[in-house]
């Protein structure tokens, strides 16, 4: 195989693995879109996991004059100046845009089982992943409760150790961490542990300091109930599960501050104290992100023995393929992906 | 030209920023061409603030709201006397500050219920002083329920950023007891307070928005059932006693949906949180499902700065500005 034509002798660095994500969904549109404007935004150069002719058939129902390059992993990075690269997966996508079909998680699937394959075979830098369907994929068969736990066991499996996936969302603005993610509220008392704060406190911070170079990470860690618990008079949780992981974590040297009280921690001189804060349940976590980076932030899974991110956002099959869907978010997982590689 | 709203500014707490804030909210411009201020405080207190602070005013006291006379320049002080106002000390809680700052929130509730006034907005409380004092006192909505004989369980908090209203049905209950709180009946409840306040406030068809309890709303059905069991048949409901309202939606997109007057929170830290980040000073507080109109300011009362003349009067004048276009005369509606 040729090596990539250079004007230099350094290596072109390697391009970003981008999954298809749902066939039905936006993830192709904002794809062309956001390759479309690369130049102009300085994106890194990545390659699609697709069927390809799939994805010509999105590129023209969108009339969007994009030049699309079935191409090898190797000669992605390329082929990314002059047109889109998308490596075949193998699989025939045939989902009309909104409506997913039998072909939906079977293609979804085996875009990200060879994103993490090329990642490890050193064809590419990270893992950007497009929104699935978690309805779709479950219908199929799919047994893992969603995108990053699947991505935790390929690692595992290709790399023996098992993973503890931990979502950061990310903005310049904000980098929150729910604690518990997926789960009825009701079940987030039952299931929050000291152990589980601790745990993702140490997995937040070291990665932090690995992927993003913050030398001292600073966690902000927030209380489960209002105010924090109030010394107790508004839940037990926050004195008997939170307050000891805090004290287990500076205990190991790691900068963690809280119990907090939810409320009073995102205002713009309280964001400037942490570099991120952890968060006991999905809404306290998502509603101030949302609040401050409601198009531009980035859900990043820590934890992995490989960089992976994403676009904040689901599937959006009521606009799929009709050319409104937002390219911001993804543009920034591509961005943020390759800030992460080069620490 | 139709009367002016009668608002009646409670001064809180004595020996923190209430009184200031309440006079510079009463000399306001803006404050006084939309709506009628009257300061219900110790008189002899409030000349004291205005005095350490540098504030000049012409203060015009009364005994009733009645001989209230807004011409000129004037701030109409509505006398609340209080024992020990002449050595009570600035910056300091005491049992005398909390047994005042009562009093006066008392006093601008009854003359709210009289219909004297058409609206009451608070300064903040000091709970250290009120303890002191040997009262009871649990936040605003509380005192404001039982000041007006309302069932507690249908009094809600609404907090309001500039044109942004969040209800919340549950407040300051841990997690836990807040699901156990989500009910069919409370859902219900906190929607007709809703609708019912939007429309004091001269909204004439209020739009409304509830959020679920549970990651995007339960995802139907995969993260919780809440949303399917209870808040959906609540909105259902409602909707067909005419109430428009939507949901329930995600906590985390629903702020951003266009063309509603209010949005239901279902806990403390999906409401406060939202409100907090987009305006961390200017936020007010009203009380709903009460016979009055009742907003208090989302801050404290600030002893480390009081009688200092430096305090911002923001989160009093976003409150004013809310309650200023109340109905004058609306009739009080109880359920």
């Amino acid at each position: 195989m040729t090596k990539p034509i250079s004007s230099t002798n350094k290596p072109m660095p390697l391009p970003l693995a981008l999954t298809l994500g749902e066939p039905a969904g936006i993830g192709l549109d904002i794809t062309l879109t956001t390759w479309q404007r690369r130049t102009e935004l300085g994106i890194p150069p990545f390659y699609l996991l697709a069927d390809p002719r799939h994805l010509k058939s999105r590129a023209a129902r969108m009339s969007l004059d994009v030049p699309i390059a079935p191409v090898e992993p190797a000669q992605a990075g390329a082929a990314f100046a002059n047109a889109l690269p998308v490596v075949d997966i193998g699989v025939t996508a045939t989902a009309d845009p909104g409506r997913p079909d039998a072909s939906s998680a079977p293609a979804a699937i085996a875009a990200i089982r060879r994103a993490v394959a090329d990642v490890f075979g050193g064809m590419a830098s990270a893992v950007v992943t497009n929104p699935v369907a978690k309805n779709v994929l479950y219908r199929s068969g799919f047994a893992e409760p969603g995108h990053t736990e699947y991505l935790a066991k390929l690692a595992a499996e290709m790399t023996g150790a098992t993973a503890m996936p931990v979502m950061m969302l990310w903005s310049p603005e904000l980098a929150v961490v729910p604690v518990t993610i997926h789960l009825p509220l009701s079940e987030v008392p039952k299931r929050l542990t000291a152990d589980l704060v601790v745990d993702t406190g140490r997995i937040v911070a070291r990665d932090l300091n690995r992927r993003f170079g913050i030398a001292h990470p600073r966690l902000a860690v927030a209380g489960l109930n209002p105010h924090a618990g109030e010394e107790g008079a508004l839940g037990e949780e926050d004195r008997a599960i939170v307050a000891p992981a805090i004290a287990r974590l500076a205990a190991e040297g790691i900068d963690a501050r809280g119990p907090l009280p939810a409320d009073t921690m995102f205002h713009e001189a309280a964001r400037k104290s942490y570099d991120a804060a952890l968060c006991m349940y999905h809404d306290q976590a998502l509603i101030p992100i949302k609040t401050l980076a409601f198009n531009h932030a980035v859900n990043v899974t820590l934890g992995l023995p490989f960089v992976r991110t994403s676009p904040d956002h689901g599937t959006a099959f009521d606009i799929a393929g009709s050319g409104r869907a937002d390219p911001s978010s993804l543009i920034a997982a591509l961005k943020l992906a390759a800030r992460l590689i080069e620490k | 030209m139709a009367e002016k709203t009668k608002i009646a500014i409670a001064s809180g707490d004595p020996a923190g920023i209430g009184p200031e804030i309440s006079l510079k909210t009463a000399l306001d411009p803006v404050v006084r061409a939309a709506c009628n201020p009257i300061v219900v405080c110790d008189a002899g207190i409030v000349a004291r603030h205005a005095k350490v602070c540098g504030i000049e005013a012409e203060f015009h006291t009364v005994k009733h709201v009645g001989d209230a006379d807004w011409s000129g320049q004037r701030v109409n002080v509505l006398d609340c006397a209080v024992a020990d106002a002449a050595t009570l000390a600035l910056g300091a809680t005491s049992a005398a500050a909390g047994r005042a700052s009562i009093a006066c929130c008392r006093t601008a509730v009854k003359a709210a219920l009289a219909g004297d006034v058409d609206a009451v907005v608070a300064a903040p409380q000091n709970e250290t002083s009120i303890a002191l004092a040997d009262i009871k006192f649990d936040g605003h909505p509380s005192f404001v329920a039982r000041e007006t004989a309302t069932n507690e369980s249908g009094v809600f908090m609404m907090l309001c950023v500039g044109r942004m209203k969040i209800v919340h049905a549950t407040l300051h209950s841990s997690v836990r007891e807040a699901i156990a709180m989500i009910t069919r009946e409370k859902i219900a409840r906190v929607i007709k307070a809703t609708d019912a306040a939007l429309r004091r406030l001269g909204i004439e068809k209020p739009k409304i928005c509830v959020s679920g309890l549970n990651p995007h709303a339960g995802e139907d059905g995969l993260f919780g059932s809440e949303e399917i069991e209870i808040i959906k048949p609540a909105i259902d409901a409602a909707i067909a006693e005419g109430i428009s309202v939507a949901g329930p939606l995600g906590a985390d997109i629903m702020f951003h949906k266009k063309g509603f007057d209010a949005f239901i929170v279902m806990l403390h830290d999906q409401g406060h949180v939202a409100a907090k980040v987009l305006s961390p000073n200017a936020t007010a507080a009203m009380t709903i499902g009460v016979p009055i109109l009742f907003a208090s300011v989302a801050h404290g009362s600030a002893h480390d700065i009081a009688g200092k003349g430096i305090a911002n009067p923001a989160a009093m004048l976003e409150a004013i500005r809310q309650l200023a276009k109340a109905k004058p005369g609306f009739p009080l509606t109880r359920e």
